[in-house]
């Protein structure tokens, strides 16, 4: 509190900054969507697994506060036709490996991956 | 019974069959550092897209799942992959239903195994789900002449 008004100061504003869990989420896809046998986010077809992040909309990543002050990453996404077991276990290390270089890793919770649709991918 | 011996239905469920035996093929859907789900339709899609890999299967589904599906297809909502397949899945298993159309002078004995066995195949090694079993009902058996349209006869002579 200041001594002459008695209010405590304001924290900086954070409105058009995106939060942490914003940065998270963008982390996150990033790192699904570069991942070989990812096709695309998926947003649950009426747009239940989508991140807002100002006026950027991220479908198949959805990012919540869990305990421990840690944010829990949700993952919902098109695949191609490979061994989904494998490629969710490199897509944790990916998102980690993102949200590490964002400075963000100490934030980060349980990656879990969905598998909501699968396509085939025709050899050219 | 006639309705059976009309659609022939080949049972994966027999207990000892072979196919509960198998496993998937170790991908852990559970860990520390989070959990894997794959959901049913991406199941159904293997399983179908399995199916129609064997030589012998010539559709999937029944006449009026064969005939919405064409119609749902046309307008971009269906996927035939999934047409005639259905599944239940759990937590590390998942159990598989189909219905097929056979190519007239395949054996369906035969044709059921192989589409069983890549099933098994195809869902395991993608899914790392262990098949339980694979249900087939061969409704119906396709001609070599079905799909040619009928010789139109001269309106006139």
């Amino acid at each position: 509190m200041t001594a002459e008004t008695g209010v405590a100061p304001r924290a900086p504003s954070r409105v058009g900054r995106p939060t942490d869990r914003m940065l998270i989420a963008g982390a996150a896809i990033a790192a699904a969507l570069g991942e070989a046998g990812v096709v695309r986010g998926h947003d649950g077809g009426d747009g239940r697994y989508v991140t807002i992040v100002g006026s950027e909309r991220l479908p198949g990543v959805v990012v919540v506060a869990s305990k421990g002050g840690r944010y829990s990453v949700d993952l919902y996404l098109t695949a191609e036709l490979v061994p989904l077991g494998p490629l969710a276990g490199r897509l944790r290390e990916a998102v980690r490996q993102n949200v590490r270089a964002i400075g963000l890793e100490e934030l980060l919770g349980p990656v879990d991956v969905t598998f909501l649709a699968i396509e085939e991918r025709t050899a050219r | 019974m006639e309705a059976s011996q009309e659609t022939p239905r080949t049972s994966g469920s027999t207990p000892g069959s072979s196919l509960r035996t198998r496993t998937g093929n170790g991908a852990p859907l559970e860990s520390e550092r989070g959990t894997t789900r794959i959901d049913d339709t991406v199941v159904t899609k293997v399983a179908g897209i399995a199916a129609r890999e064997v030589r012998g299967v010539y559709d999937l589904g029944g006449g009026t799942a064969r005939a919405l599906g064409g119609v749902t297809q046309a307008v971009g909502l269906g996927d035939e992959r999934t047409q005639g397949v259905s599944v239940e899945v759990g937590e590390r298993e998942a159990a598989v239903d189909l219905t097929a159309v056979i190519e007239y002078g395949e054996s369906i004995p035969q044709v059921s195994e192989q589409i069983r066995d890549n099933i098994v195949k195809r869902v395991e090694g993608i899914t790392g789900l262990s098949v339980t079993e694979v249900n087939v009902t061969v409704n119906d058996l396709h001609f070599p002449g079905d799909d040619r349209p009928p010789a139109e006869e001269p309106r006139v002579s």
